[in-house]
């Protein structure tokens, strides 16, 4: 899967005047890409990536996923999308406090009708991610790194080509953002492409690339 | 819980275990809805059914009973509450001179306690085998053949066809058992004169008992007396018309009151049409206050649950996908509320229901299984349709709200 920006702008009001979030990104992200976004709280990282994934529209600029315009897309489709080629792990805490460790992963499989076995497909990726030990757990009985691994693991469940992580690692200590970020990439080895976003420099360069925003102005580099 | 399949269902159930309270609330409102329509509607039925089969018995047009026994002989149809009241025989040959009189025919009421049966007294309906066209309809072979010591019990006295019972020193064979009726003759013993007249004849203390002050007669003999006439008019003749000249000809002489068959008919229709007109009233009532409750506490539990429904979306959920679950919590709220009210009104009804017919005074009768889960059933659509319904505003705020915003708010 490709997936492309043009110019994106989002433009915000802050009391009488407007400001650009994003203003006039473009980045191409191929299978395989392994990139981190960095740059200071409000450079506008989280308002990218939720207009990449068709959550939030443009003020302009386009979003083409493998060439086909996503704002083009009805909006059933773009559900579609979401739920089958990306993998999102949004910022802060996200999973829901009445299921399950396990049963969070697996509600995005349920999400649509689907043929197979999320519980299967869910303990696997449990294992994988070292937390086998955790999935009857409740979220609250849960710490910051192992609702992280629980969260990446939900963002897996459906195998999307993308997984979109919106500062994964923020509120965990070096050690436990470091074990996250070498599971990003292992799984960028089996072929999952990564866009995550972050604060932390050190840790930004073990992706292949890293994008910088400054003021919602994207800016990239080679890794 | 993780072994189970998980579906949308299961999900709305467990977002339900979030406030149990709060949700138990809302159950328990759908459930007196649902008790007080599907309860008032097996009373009502039962009431249809009584009133049917009153039209349909009540053989007589015109019931001439002694001056001031109108209500009790009213009473007694309706009710088979034990009633005693005599007049001399002789109103017989009066009576079937007045113009308009087609047949008649006389009845005696003694008031008894049964012990082997009852504990409380029953009526024994002492009745003319030649001339009765009151009983005859759905007991016409037995009536003739009765032999001096068989009698016909109504379908309520707790006996079999063959038993014995004794009363008043005598013991007599239980010849039939009538259907039920839903009125006063169900719980009723039923002979003919010459047997009943016999049974106070042969009882030393009887004669004695009935010159009681209370019952202002002393039956002396027994067979000079009666406790009321049954007249049918000729055919195109008005009964109250037929009444009226009986009234003016007789009342004085023989002290006379009159019931008309009509109008007790009317008067019990009117009653059970009023009742059933406030049950269903009430019912509608309680339904559109759970809606809206219902309604309202979904919309205001919707903006508390923004991210959650946000976070759906963020997944890959259609809208559809949303509102389902949110008309699922509701649908279950109400199917569940719904089950349990009809469970409870099931098990008030049946067990008490001699107590509230006694209360409502009217004649009623035992309707089928299939109307019962007839009603269980319109009950429990109203039900089930009334959580969709409840969430209907908030489902479509769902479509207008903006998943980002919401998801910033929560962060
Ligand atoms: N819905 C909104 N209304 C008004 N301003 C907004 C809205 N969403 C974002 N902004 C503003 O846009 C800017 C970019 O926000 P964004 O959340 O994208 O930053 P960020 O880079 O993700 O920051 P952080 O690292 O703290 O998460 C911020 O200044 C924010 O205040
Ligand atoms: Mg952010």
């Amino acid at each position: 899967m490709r997936l492309e920006a043009h110019h994106l702008t989002k433009s915000y009001r802050r009391g009488q005047t407007h400001f650009n979030a994003v203003a006039n990104a473009s980045f191409s992200l191929d299978d395989g890409a392994f990139v981190s976004l960095i740059g200071r709280s409000g450079s506008g990282k989280t308002t990218l990536l939720n207009m990449a994934i068709g959550l939030l529209s443009p003020d302009s600029g386009e979003i083409l996923v493998d060439g086909n315009n996503l704002f083009s897309l009805e909006e059933r489709q773009r559900s579609d999308f979401r739920n089958e080629k990306i993998g999102y792990i949004p910022q802060g805490r996200s999973l829901l406090g009445n299921l399950t460790a396990l049963n969070n992963t697996r509600l995005p499989f349920h999400l649509k009708r689907r043929s197979g076995d999320s519980l299967q497909k869910a303990r696997e990726l449990f294992s994988q991610l070292g937390i086998s030990h955790l999935e009857n757990s409740y979220p609250m009985e849960l710490s910051g790194g192992e609702l992280r691994r629980v969260a990446l693991a939900r963002a897996l469940i459906n195998s999307p080509e993308l997984i979109l992580a919106d500062e994964p690692t923020s509120d965990l200590d070096i050690d436990t953002a470091r074990e996250i970020w070498e599971l990003f990439s292992r799984l960028n080895a089996q072929g999952v492409a990564f866009l995550v976003a972050t604060h932390d420099v050190e840790l930004s360069h073990r992706g292949n690339a890293i994008w910088k925003m400054h003021s919602g102005r994207l800016i990239q580099e080679a890794g | 819980m993780a072994d189970k399949v998980f579906t949308p269902h299961r999900l709305a159930l467990q977002n339900l275990r979030r406030k149990p309270y709060r949700n138990l609330g809302l159950a328990a409102l759908v459930g007196i809805f649902s008790a007080v329509l599907f309860g008032g509607s097996i009373l009502n039925g039962q009431l249809s059914k009584g009133l049917e089969s009153l039209s349909a018995r009540l053989g007589a047009d015109v019931l001439i009973v002694p001056y001031g026994y109108e209500r009790v002989a009213t009473a007694a149809l309706l009710r088979g509450e034990p009633s005693t009241y005599y007049m001399r025989k002789e109103v017989l040959d009066s009576i079937r001179a007045v113009p308009g009189v087609a047949a008649l025919t006389p009845q005696f009421f003694l008031a008894s306690l049964i012990d082997s049966c009852c504990s409380e007294h029953v009526q024994i309906i002492g009745f003319d085998p030649e001339s009765d066209f009151l009983l005859r309809p759905w007991m016409q072979n037995i009536i003739t053949r009765l032999g001096d010591d068989e009698i016909v019990v109504g379908s309520k006295i707790i006996t079999s066809v063959g038993d014995r019972l004794f009363f008043f020193g005598k013991t007599y064979r239980v010849a039939a058992k009538m259907a039920p009726t839903g009125m006063g003759l169900d719980t009723s013993v039923f002979m003919p004169l010459e047997t009943l007249y016999a049974l106070i004849r042969g009882n030393p203390y009887l004669p004695k008992l009935l010159e009681n002050p209370h019952f202002l007669q002393k039956l002396d003999p027994p067979e000079a007396y009666i406790s009321s006439v049954a007249v049918k008019v000729d055919p195109g003749t008005s009964p109250k018309a037929v009444g009226n000249a009986i009234m003016l000809a007789h009342a004085v002489e023989y002290n006379l009151d009159l019931v008309i068959a009509e109008n007790i008919v009317a008067e019990t229709a009117r009653r059970l049409h009023g009742l059933a007109v406030s049950v269903y009233w009430v019912a509608a009532g309680i339904w559109l206050l759970a809606i809206l409750v219902i309604s309202l506490v979904f919309s205001v539990s919707a903006s508390e649950r923004k991210q959650e429904m946000s976070l759906y979306r963020l997944l890959g959920a259609q809208r559809s996908w949303v509102a389902g679950l949110l008309r699922w919590e509701a649908f279950s709220i109400c199917l569940g509320g719904s089950l349990a009210g009809i469970l409870v009104a099931f098990c008030v009804i049946f067990p008490f229901s001699t107590l509230i017919f006694d209360g409502l005074q009217l004649p009623h009768l035992g309707i089928s299984g299939g109307s019962i889960a007839g009603y269980a059933l319109l009950t429990l659509a109203l039900s089930g349709l009334s959580g969709p319904l409840a969430c209907a505003n908030t489902v479509w705020s769902l479509t207008r709200f903006d998943v980002y915003s919401s998801l910033r708010e929560a962060e």
